[in-house]
Parts: C-alpha cells; sequence; structure tokens
C-alpha cells in the first residue's frame, strides 16, 4: 500500500466526504425530533406535579417513548448516535440530563406543597431547555466529527 | 493530539471509508456503510472482516420490524488508529505542501 504524499490530500478529502456523509444522515429531520423529544420531556417534567401513580405513569411512559423514539430514528437513518459520544457534545447531553432531573425535582416540590399550577411552567421550561440544547448538542456533534487537518 | 501511525489494514480506500463512517457516529448499520462506499454486499463483508480481525471494528446484529440488521461500530482500539492513521495522512500532506 502506498504512502504516496500526493495521494494523502485525496484520501483525507475522502475521509471528510465519508464523515460528512453520516453527519448528514444524523442531521436530517433533526427537528422533528427534537420537537418530539422535547414535547415528552415537558410531560416528563410537568406530570411530576400530578399525584402518585400519575407522577410515575409520566416519567415512565415518557423515558419509554423517548427510547423508542431514539431506537426508531436510528433504524430510520442507519445511524446511531447515542448523545454521550463524542466527547464535547457528551457535556451537552449531562447538562441536559441535569437541567430536565432538576426540573422534575422542582415539579416534585410543587406537587407535594399544592403548587398544582407550577405544572404548566415547568412543562414549558422542560420544553424550551430540551430544544435549545437538543440543537446545541447538534451543533457540538457536527463540529466535533468535522475532519480538522 | 494523536502521533501519526500508518495502519496498512485501514489505509486501503474502502476501509478508510468505513472507517472514516464510523468515526463520525456510535454504530452505522451494514447497508449504509455499504451504500456510502459504493460496493457490492460481498466486497463489504471482506473489508468488514478485515477490520474486525484486525481488532477495528465490533458487529452487532440486532432486529427490527421482523428484519435483521447488522450494526458496525468502531472499537476504542480501532478510533486510536484511525486518529493515528488520519494523522500520518495529514503529516504526509503537509512534506507535499497539500492544504485539505
Amino acid at each position: 500500500m502506498s504512502q504516496d504524499p500526493e495521494n494523502s490530500g485525496a484520501m483525507l478529502a475522502e475521509i471528510k466526504r465519508s464523515q460528512d456523509a453520516v453527519r448528514n444522515r444524523v442531521a436530517k429531520a433533526s427537528w422533528r425530533y427534537q420537537l418530539v423529544y422535547s414535547a415528552f420531556a415537558a410531560v416528563m417534567v410537568g406530570g411530576q406535579v400530578a399525584p402518585m401513580p400519575l407522577n410515575v405513569l409520566a416519567s415512565a411512559g415518557s423515558a419509554g417513548v423517548l427510547m423508542l423514539l431514539w431506537r426508531r430514528w436510528s433504524e430510520k437513518t442507519g445511524v446511531s448516535v447515542m448523545g454521550y459520544t463524542p466527547k464535547h457534545a457528551r457535556w451537552v447531553a449531562i447538562l441536559l440530563g441535569a437541567l430536565i432531573g432538576g426540573l422534575m425535582l422542582a415539579g416534585v416540590y410543587a406537587g407535594r406543597t399544592g403548587h398544582y399550577w407550577w405544572g404548566a411552567p415547568l412543562a414549558v421550561s422542560g420544553f424550551v431547555l430540551a430544544m435549545i440544547l437538543s440543537s446545541l448538542w447538534m451543533r457540538v456533534y457536527r463540529a466535533e466529527t468535522a475532519y480538522r487537518p | 493530539m494523536t502521533a501519526p501511525v500508518f495502519d496498512a489494514v485501514i489505509h486501503a480506500p474502502g476501509r478508510l471509508q468505513i472507517c472514516a463512517m464510523l468515526s463520525a457516529a456510535d454504530e452505522v448499520e451494514f447497508s449504509v456503510a455499504r451504500d456510502g462506499i459504493g460496493v457490492s454486499d460481498s466486497v463489504m463483508s471482506k473489508h468488514v472482516k478485515q477490520l474486525e480481525e484486525a481488532g477495528h471494528v465490533k458487529l452487532r446484529k440486532a432486529a427490527f420490524a421482523g428484519r435483521q440488521r447488522t450494526w458496525l461500530s468502531l472499537t476504542a482500539g480501532g478510533r486510536n488508529a484511525f486518529a493515528g492513521h488520519v494523522a500520518e495522512l495529514t503529516r504526509l500532506a503537509g512534506l507535499a505542501g497539500i492544504s485539505v
């Protein structure tokens, strides 16, 4: 196999093309995925204000739907991205998980103290956060997986 | 920064493209990678087998909606080897004065 320097430029260009093809598949229809994902994140957060067992049903049901959504999206695109790779994108996913978790705890607190009206604003906050951070994740993923000489 | 190391298994154009595709995701479905490099099933299988034997790629079979699909991913060693190979290609391109 040749280690011809002249050939190296063409091979690096081929690497970039191949990576772009995968990245474009991941980005394809991602706004629809983000919209549904964020809607169920909102249900997960807002549902915590409800009494038992409705709050458990909201979190378990939404988690199940999010898992199915991710699986279906992977099958459809033929590309699987868990969210926890690559390295920098992982921190965006962890931040999103922590913030959604924090909002869920606020929901549980609101439910226990009788502030049921908190449910709607918490759900909206969850939706907006999920939309913003999933868009940010996509940007970081695209930047991080791009070939840089 | 990864040290530049030439990898003869990865270097072949088809296998280089497979590794490049896998480097941009956790897993890529066999048919997507095959279509991406524009080869037949048998040629693709040979490339995958060589990469698997070198320890660069692992396979996972999963059924979805009644269909069996094969998913490919880079191993940790494969990711390092690919990064090292890209660094070596970049070094060689630099020697030739090629900007990519």
